[in-house]
Order: C-alpha cells, then sequence, then structure tokens
C-alpha cells in the first residue's frame, strides 16, 4: 500500500520537508546561515541573479517556483533581496501551495535576517511534523525517468528495466516522465509512433528536432557532451546508440504529451519533458515539474541526488553496483549475470518505488546530496571570450 | 601601509592561504564541500558536464586560473571520473601553470565515502603545511586589485589613489552576479572591490576578499551589514583614502563582511545552453 502526505492543493508529497530557497544568488549566504541553525530544513543554492532582462526570466522562475511547491515541500520560506522579489512565494500561493517570505532588505543583511528566520523555520518544521501520512493513490504518484554516466549496458539492463517498472505505474494510471531530449535524438520515430494523437506524435518530433537545431545552430561537436567521455570508455559510440538505449527507460507505454522544462503534465501517463542531458537539470526539471520521486540509472556511477526528492539509484552492471557501494539502491547487472529478467527487475524497481514513497531513505537521501542547477535555453555571446 | 602577505614559488603575493577544493563537476559538489569542511574553501557550482565547444575550453581555463590566484596555497580537485571537463586532465593543467595540485576522483576510488575519506586526509596534510606559512612583509606593488561592477567617479578617484600608493589595478568587463568577481578572481587579483548596484548587491567570493561598497545611500541602507563601506559623495577624497586603507587592511587579513557571513558564491560564463 502506499502513503504519503496530502497537500492544501490536492497534490501528493511522500516526504515532507521544509524547504528553504533564494530568489538569487545575493540571498544564497542567508539561507545557508538559516540552514546551519536548523538542520531539519533543506536548502538550496543558485547562482542565478534575477536579472529582469534575463531571456531566461520566465523559465528560472518556473523552475523555482515549481520546485518549491513540489509536493515533497510541506512548506517553504523563499529568501529576496527586496520587497518585490516577493512575486516568486506569490506564484508559489498561486499554485495553491502554502509558503513564507522574507527579504534581506528588511533586516538589512544576511545574519540579521538568518536570525530573524530560525525560529519561523523552526515552528514550520514542528507544523510539518504534525501532518501525518494518509494512504494514497497511486495516480498520484509521478516519477522521473533519468540515466546518468550511462554505459553500454544501460540500453540493455537497468533502462529497460525501468521502462517495465514505468510500463506498471502508468497501468496502474500513474505518471512518469521521460527528459533529456539530447539522448533521445534517433529515437523520435519510436516515440512519436507511441505517441496518443497525432498532435501529441507532432510534439514528441518538435521537441527533438528543436533540440537538434539548436546544437546545430551552435556548430559544434555534440561529442564530448553527448555521448560524455565516460560514456564512451563505457562502450557508447553515438548519440543515437546512446539514445535507443536512453529511450528504453520509457518502457513501451503511449506517449500522452509533452511539456515545457519544469512544466507540471496536465493529467497521467506517460510524458516527455523538454529537459538537456545534463544530470542536475533534468532532475531539477522533472522535480519543479511535479516528481515526487526520480529513478536514475547508471552505468559509470553517479551519486547525484536531489534536495528534496528521493533519488533510487540503478546499477546497469554488478561490477559498478559492488565499486560504488553506498552510492547505489538497486542492481541490474543481475539481469546480464544471467539471475534476473527485464520483467523481475522491472518488478524490484517498482516494489523499491513503493518502499521509498512509504519512507525508505535511498543512498542519496542518507549521504545528503542535494545538487541544484539553473537550466538556461539560450546561447549567449560574451565578451568574457576574449578576455579569458 | 605596509602590506603583508604568503609570498608564493613565482614571487606573486597571496592575501590569503586557501586549500581550494575544486569540483570539476556538478556531481563532485557533495563529496568537494564535505572535505573542504576542515579548513578548505570550495567552490561549488552546477557546470562540468553536458558542456559544448569553446564552453569546455573556458571552464577548462577559468578554473585553472582559479586554482593559480596566489591566494590559493594547494588545490584538491574532486572529479566523478565521466564528466566532459575531465577531473584529471584539469589537475594537469594546473600542475602545468606551477600550481601545487592533488586529485581524487569518486569513480576511481568507489565511491562518495572513500572520497570524502580519502580527500579529508589529503586535506589535513596540506593543512598542515600550510599552516607553517607565514605572512613576510611585501611591497605594496604585490598588490593586485581587482575592481568590478559600474565605473564611475568614485571608482576613478580610488583607483587613482590605490595607484599612487603603488597598488596595481585590474578592471573587469561583467557587470552581472558572481561572474564579475570569477572574473577578476580568474586574472589574479588578491582583493576584490565590488561596486553594488541595485540588481548587483554584495556577495562573496571563495577564492578572494570581496570588499562591497556603494556610494548610494538608499542602497546601503536597505543591506547595511552585507556591505563593507558606505563611500561619502561629499568626500570622495577622503573616501577613497579609507577605502585603499581598508582594502590594505583585508589583504592583510581583516575579513570581509562577505567572508564573515561565508557568502562563497560562483557563477561561469556559460556560452551555450547544457546538452
Amino acid at each position: 500500500m502506499l502513503s504519503g502526505y496530502r497537500r492544501e492543493n490536492g497534490w501528493w508529497g511522500v516526504r515532507n520537508h521544509v524547504l528553504i530557497m533564494p530568489v538569487s544568488v545575493v540571498a544564497n549566504a542567508a539561507v545557508n546561515l538559516i540552514g546551519k541553525e536548523v538542520k531539519a530544513a533543506v536548502t538550496v543554492n543558485h547562482e542565478w541573479d534575477a536579472d529582469p532582462d534575463d531571456p531566461d526570466f520566465e523559465r528560472i522562475a518556473r523552475t523555482l517556483c515549481g520546485f518549491a511547491s513540489n509536493p515533497n515541500v510541506a512548506f517553504s520560506l523563499i529568501v529576496g533581496v527586496f520587497e518585490e522579489d516577493e512575486f516568486i512565494a506569490e506564484r508559489i500561493r498561486q499554485m495553491g501551495r502554502e509558503t513564507y517570505f522574507m527579504y534581506l532588505g528588511k533586516y538589512k543583511g544576511s545574519l540579521q535576517l538568518a536570525q530573524a528566520a530560525v525560529p519561523l523555520v523552526q515552528d514550520l518544521v514542528e507544523k510539518a511534523k504534525n501532518i501525518k501520512r494518509e494512504a494514497m493513490p497511486i495516480e498520484e504518484l509521478m516519477v522521473g525517468l533519468e540515466c546518468g554516466g550511462s554505459d553500454a549496458f544501460s540500453g540493455i539492463t537497468a533502462n529497460p528495466a525501468l521502462g517495465a517498472a514505468s510500463d506498471k505505474l502508468v497501468e496502474l494510471g500513474a505518471t512518469t516522465i521521460l527528459a533529456e531530449i539530447p539522448e533521445l535524438i534517433g529515437a523520435e520515430h519510436l516515440l512519436a509512433a507511441r505517441a496518443v494523437n497525432e498532435e501529441v506524435a507532432k510534439a514528441v518530433l518538435d521537441v527533438i528536432s528543436r533540440f537538434e537545431e539548436d546544437i546545430r545552430r551552435l556548430g559544434v561537436d555534440v561529442r564530448g557532451a553527448q555521448p560524455s567521455p565516460g560514456n564512451i570508455e563505457g562502450g557508447l559510440t553515438t548519440i543515437e546508440e546512446k539514445s535507443l538505449g536512453a529511450a528504453k527507460k520509457g518502457g513501451s507505454a503511449p506517449v500522452s504529451g509533452v511539456v515545457e522544462f519544469a512544466e507540471r503534465p496536465s493529467a497521467h501517463g506517460l510524458y516527455i519533458m523538454d529537459t538537456p542531458g545534463h544530470d542536475i537539470e533534468q532532475m531539477v526539471g522533472m522535480v519543479a515539474g511535479g516528481c515526487q520521486i526520480v529513478c536514475f540509472t547508471t552505468g559509470r556511477g553517479t551519486p547525484t541526488g536531489s534536495p528534496i526528492a528521493p533519488c533510487i539509484k540503478i546499477a546497469t552492471n554488478t561490477e559498478v553496483f559492488n565499486r560504488m557501494h553506498g552510492d547505489i539502491d538497486l542492481n541490474a547487472g543481475t539481469i546480464l549475470d544471467g539471475e534476473d529478467t527485464i520483467h523481475s527487475v522491472g518488478e524490484k524497481i517498482f516494489e523499491e518505488i513503493i518502499r521509498v514513497a512509504n519512507g525508505k531513505p535511498t543512498s542519496s537521501e542518507i549521504r545528503g546530496n542535494k545538487e541544484f542547477a539553473i537550466s538556461r535555453s539560450w546561447s549567449r555571446m560574451s565578451s568574457l571570450v576574449s578576455v579569458f | 601601509m605596509k602590506l603583508y602577505g604568503y609570498v608564493r614559488g613565482d614571487g606573486r603575493v597571496g592575501a590569503r592561504n586557501h586549500i581550494l577544493v575544486l569540483p570539476s563537476v556538478v556531481c563532485a559538489d557533495l563529496a568537494a564541500q564535505e572535505i573542504a569542511k576542515d579548513g578548505g574553501v570550495a567552490i561549488i557550482h552546477q557546470h562540468g558536464c553536458a558542456q559544448v565547444g569553446d564552453d569546455v575550453t573556458n571552464t577548462e581555463q577559468i578554473f585553472t586560473k582559479l586554482a593559480s590566484n596566489p591566494n590559493v596555497g594547494a588545490v584538491i580537485v574532486v572529479s566523478l571520473g565521466c564528466e566532459t571537463i575531465g577531473g584529471k586532465k584539469l589537475s594537469h593543467l594546473i600542475a602545468d601553470v606551477g600550481q601545487r595540485v592533488e586529485f581524487v576522483g569518486i569513480q576511481a576510488l568507489g565511491g562518495t565515502y572513500n572520497t570524502i575519506r580519502y580527500g579529508s586526509q589529503i586535506l589535513e596534510q596540506l593543512k598542515k603545511e600550510l599552516d607553517l606559512e607565514q605572512r613576510k612583509e611585501v611591497s605594496l606593488s604585490s598588490f593586485l586589485l581587482g575592481i568590478d561592477g559600474e565605473w564611475s567617479h568614485v571608482v576613478e578617484e580610488v583607483a587613482k589613489y590605490a595607484e599612487e600608493v603603488g597598488i596595481k589595478i585590474i578592471k573587469g568587463q561583467e557587470k552581472v552576479g558572481p561572474l564579475r568577481h570569477v572574473e577578476v578572481a580568474a586574472m589574479g587579483a588578491q582583493v576584490i572591490l565590488s561596486f553594488a548596484t541595485r540588481r548587483n548587491m554584495p556577495t562573496g567570493f571563495a577564492v578572494c576578499p570581496v570588499f562591497s561598497v556603494t556610494d548610494d545611500q538608499k542602497l546601503y541602507d536597505a543591506l547595511e551589514y552585507d556591505f563593507d563601506m558606505l563611500i561619502d559623495v561629499e568626500n570622495i577624497e577622503a573616501s577613497a583614502t579609507t577605502v585603499v586603507e581598508r582594502l590594505i587592511d583585508t589583504f592583510n587579513g581583516f575579513l570581509t563582511a562577505a567572508e564573515k557571513r561565508q557568502s562563497f558564491d560562483f557563477a561561469l560564463p556559460r556560452l551555450a545552453r547544457s546538452m
């Protein structure tokens, strides 16, 4: 049975965090000072300067609002610089979530704001403790499907096994999100053929070709980034080969729709989100879009996690599972070893998702991984090229 | 006005004696932060993978230049192992410019736990060695002051007076966010003088002390305790003298407001989106 925390707007969380998040880079220090005093709260930092002329302003604002309104967050405290920075908190409230806002200008400094914020955050932590788990309908679960540090085994062990788990979730009425668009280049025809209607099929082809166009416009060789040096060392030769393996995480369910970066799917089923392959940017996008859990397959061994969403790591081979013990939760290498099948590992992943949703901590939660990144969509020409 | 600093092998002088723990990729942030906990400074960032073209060489160059800033006594590069900005290559680039550098790799060492344990041992050893180094009196011409932000009349006065006493000056072009500190720190500045605007309120940086000032009373009032000084526009000459004196104090070891609140923020000038 699945349990979770029912939020005031009807969304369901599987964790009950108090999140402290800065609006801009200037507020990072204050956020960290509060976090040091109230260890039970989670903090994130980022490098955005909240410049209103930033061409990515809307994308980044949507990311921050989506992240703080994720139902794994019981309450959030948003820290700004000036009073007008409350726009982020306002948007979170419009999404039906409870949030608090403080700004440095009112307290004349980071240390002073932190001092004032500590009792509030302590109260929020106590208040969160009073929210109890209830039986949660599985339809309310949203799971991100991610791979990072892939190798030649990813496409034949962990990814198809995760695909089997995704199929089961979708069949039960839940939602899964397949992302990392550059890692779908070469697999677009297979995904478009699974779209629920023509409109979605076109959206699938469009979102992938849009990214491909971006790369072409840059006039650069994408190798080195996609596939990465570690992917190549792990036996992957081209992005198309990597993609055919990466797409397997989406199983064989129909594709219900395509969403923008950090956009919440409007219905249930398998969705595709427009994110880069960058492991942290895409995880932030999926969590900002509402994922309560992320499943992350890895061949080379990647330790990262999300500040607010449990991340279940699945090894593609037994060697990396044993070597990186403590960083990885499940082993799909047993398929290669002949001990398991894609189907049986898929079942194990599904069961682990339920256990983790019910409260079992993952490796990255235990260690405290809380990587965060701002994801940009634009290409900038900078005077700095000549300076550095 | 006397200047005291850490004299490096190449004759440059550090205003701090940092052990810089530098993750080559965002995936190594946690390990780097943990390793730096007892006596190091870490640059926590979101880059190092899924980068293309000039972004790759720019990132390598900026990291190498920051690692060889004279404020850095030694570097520990923390790598994952499969990233675009290869940690091993980065540590070679840093060694090539004459900086002392150690390397730890998460995948090579078999996970985060081992990496933190091993990296912390390295840090402890480096710290023992660096703690033996003492500040020595050096000439004011060893001081390379980085100035960022808007170039106004006030800045000109400060720059003029600083140059009169023998301080060398470099000026950045970046106006926005943490980039402006990263730029002048990469050019070798030991201390940064930063002029705030409404969109550029005070932030600090791991490698260099950032001395934040403004001549705008309203801005100063808003974040008084995060600033180091308010410039008196009625009496610019006297203010310039005070700023330079306090910059020398900062060089000699006085902590800036940003250092006290541990504001160590970073950004990279990226040319293209992540792949």
